[in-house]
């Protein structure tokens, strides 16, 4: 599976009353490199065609993230089935490797035109893959 | 649908209104999913605030969120008014388990629902600690049996 990794340093504005990222935060994370790694395998047609609607979402917090700590964000997608795909987060401190947060996410794919589920197409796959 | 799923107003005990804001909507002229989360936050914040003495902001005891979920049935878009629905679905030692059900206002049905879970934790020792009397005397109010 194609995996998007991206790099980001914790700012103020991400932190809670505890000085800790917010759990909120880093589910904003999950969307924001769901949403570009989209967009990175696939072409501006399919992006026209398609979109994804989010039907669950599990995360897991693990170890806290602190103001100026660096963080690793990967994604890949798991197992595509049907109008489904399966995509997992993970994001590391960088420093020690260790992993913060845990993030599974299940999506349906929605065909553009008609607002209506839409098998997952073979290229969308070849994509992932 | 699985019948021990939360959709329903009568599996939640309380109830908090929420507004939309215009800022909440996506491209799609939907609520974005990570808005769902800050309104989980908001609900359950708000409920220890108002039925414990926690105080976030100096609490020797703090709630340090463990995990969460949520599921989505349906959208919701602003100016939609809604009211998330609250529970608690398990308490151990030092942990709680929240339900939250987000409904827009007047349906039965859940637009949204999930879980998180808070271990409450000592500040200044970083460690986990029994939930205080007064806090597990508010949560067990809103468990489920």
């Amino acid at each position: 599976m194609k995996t998007l990794e991206k790099e980001i340093t914790v700012s103020e504005n991400d932190l809670d009353d505890l000085n800790h990222v917010n759990n909120v935060i880093y589910i904003h994370w999950v969307q924001e490199i769901a949403k570009n790694h989209w967009k990175s395998l696939v072409s501006n047609e399919i992006i026209k065609n398609y979109y994804w609607v989010l039907l669950e979402h599990q995360i897991k917090y693990l170890h806290p993230a602190l103001l100026d700590d660096k963080i690793r964000i990967k994604t890949y997608i798991e197992k595509t089935e049907g109008v489904k795909s399966n995509r997992i987060v993970e994001m590391y401190n960088m420093d020690t490797n260790k992993l913060l947060v845990t993030s599974k996410t299940i999506w349906c794919l929605i065909n553009a035109k008609t607002n209506k589920p839409n098998r997952i197409t073979d290229e969308i796959k070849q994509a992932f893959n | 649908m699985n019948q021990n799923q939360p959709t329903e107003r009568k599996d939640y005990k309380c109830f908090y209104p929420i507004s939309t804001r215009w800022m909440d909507n996506d491209v799609y002229g939907h609520i974005n999913n990570v808005t769902y989360y800050s309104y989980f936050d908001s609900t359950v914040n708000k409920y220890l605030i108002e039925n414990t003495d926690l105080d976030i902001t100096n609490s020797k005891i703090v709630g340090y969120v463990v995990n969460s979920s949520c599921n989505y049935l349906s959208s919701l878009s602003f100016p939609d008014e809604i009211e998330a629905g609250l529970r608690v679905n398990k308490i151990g030692n030092s942990s709680v388990t929240y339900g939250i059900g987000v409904f827009k206002k007047g349906e039965s049905k859940v637009s949204a629902y999930g879980e998180f879970t808070h271990v409450f934790v000592n500040r200044s020792e970083n460690k986990s600690t029994p939930i205080p009397a007064k806090i597990r005397g508010a949560l067990e109010k809103l468990l489920i049996i």
